[in-house]
């Protein structure tokens, strides 16, 4: 395919196809066709989440308290390092990249076949990186309660000002109540597996625990988390209807809601894109083993997957802006 | 390639690289300070940076 569409731009007639728009190739003036409307398809989202934001920008969740695990060190509060760590993994593959495109025009086959290989081992740990992200967001750390409002409401030690898990407090009521399947009862319903404390529990255990306060999501004119004096919680722990662990589409024990599926679509969309990224590298890759691009006569499709590498680098970089930073 | 010898200084030639490679090399090294010096601020939050400007803190 890419023989034929060398072979045509050697036409020299405007009109017969040898017209080149901005001196660029074919395929890479294809590869910003695509970038361009990809890039709207995300600023489409990143304005989505700027509308959702500002408007419920009184319970919005601070990520820096969402984001804070760090692989191997549990229990140290380490908000946003790892999430900055994947990020300059990635901006470096953007490097090796760039490097590979540079030693494609000098057509050295075994720079080119180095960094390749490091920029897909950067947007592998990258890739798998989120991964590890994602799971920590879904399973949650401390847990909430929910009340039929939808507020979030957090729990914490009044005088250590220390986060504090269900776990830590609730009580331990007998209830007979299970999580309903359809092969034991009536067969057309169903539900997802129940919380592992019930609301009695949660509510018993923080009227027993007296240092015990409720962090609302609601947020200060400093940007702070408001939180509840004793009396106050009590009342808003018995409005509480749900018990929340960890976060899904409907329900998260970060806050507001819509941050979770933000979460989920804007870094999921980008995970993707860098899934993707992975694999054409990877093809491209074994393309530059084999020698096709040497028997080519250039490495312009190493250029052109640097085109696309660059792009959902670049994004990254936004959406770290914009969900994670300010 | 003639374009492999154009465009290799930066800071309107206040730093000159004598090759593509070196000036990647270069640029990524200046960016990875200023983002230093971001994260560092980040981290600390100096409290004469927390005050409102516009409406905005000047340092988030």
């Amino acid at each position: 395919m890419e023989v034929t569409a060398n072979s045509i731009s050697e036409e020299t007639n405007i009109w017969s196809g040898g017209n080149k728009p901005l001196g660029s190739s074919y395929g890479k003036l294809m590869m910003w066709f695509f970038i361009v409307s990809d890039a709207l398809t995300f600023t489409g989202f990143l304005v989505a989440y700027g509308f959702s934001r500002f408007k419920n920008i009184d319970s919005w969740p601070i990520a820096d308290e969402v984001f804070t695990h760090f692989p191997f060190l549990h229990g140290v509060d380490a908000p946003m390092y790892y999430v900055a760590l994947m990020t300059f993994i990635l901006i470096f593959s953007s490097v090796t990249m760039v490097l590979a495109v540079d030693a494609g025009h000098h057509m050295n086959k075994a720079k080119v076949t180095f960094y390749m290989l490091l920029t897909i081992i950067g947007g592998a740990i990258f890739v798998g990186s989120q991964a590890w992200e994602w799971k920590n967001f879904i399973k949650g750390e401390y847990g909430a309660l929910e009340t039929r409002g939808g507020q979030i409401l957090q729990f914490m030690d009044a005088e250590t000002g220390k986060r504090v898990a269900l776990e830590a407090f609730a009580a331990n009521i007998d209830s007979p109540r299970t999580t309903h399947e359809n092969s034991n009862g009536i067969w057309f319903l169903s539900e997802t597996s129940l919380p592992s404390y019930s609301v009695e529990e949660v509510a018993a255990g923080f009227a027993a625990n007296e240092n015990l306060v409720v962090k609302s999501e609601k947020i200060d004119e400093l940007g702070h988390k408001i939180i509840l004096s004793r009396e106050e919680s009590l009342r808003k722990v018995n409005e509480a209807i749900n018990v929340v662990e960890g976060a899904n589409l409907v329900h998260n024990e970060y806050g507001n809601r819509l941050f979770a599926d933000f979460f989920f679509f804007i870094t999921g969309f980008h995970g993707f894109h860098v899934f993707s990224g992975v694999v054409i590298n990877i093809i491209i890759f074994f393309n530059v083993i084999m020698g096709t691009y040497e028997k080519r006569g250039h490495y312009e499709m190493v250029e052109k997957v640097g085109l696309y590498w660059h792009f959902v680098d670049l994004v990254w970089v936004f959406v770290f802006t914009f969900f994670y930073l300010v | 390639m003639a374009h492999d010898t154009e465009n290799l200084a930066i800071f309107r030639g206040l730093l000159k690289f004598k090759s593509n490679v070196q000036k990647i090399w270069g640029v990524l090294i200046f960016l990875s300070i200023v983002t230093t010096i971001e994260v560092v601020l980040g981290i600390l939050k100096p409290q004469s940076l927390m005050s409102m400007f516009l409406g905005m803190k000047i340092l988030n």
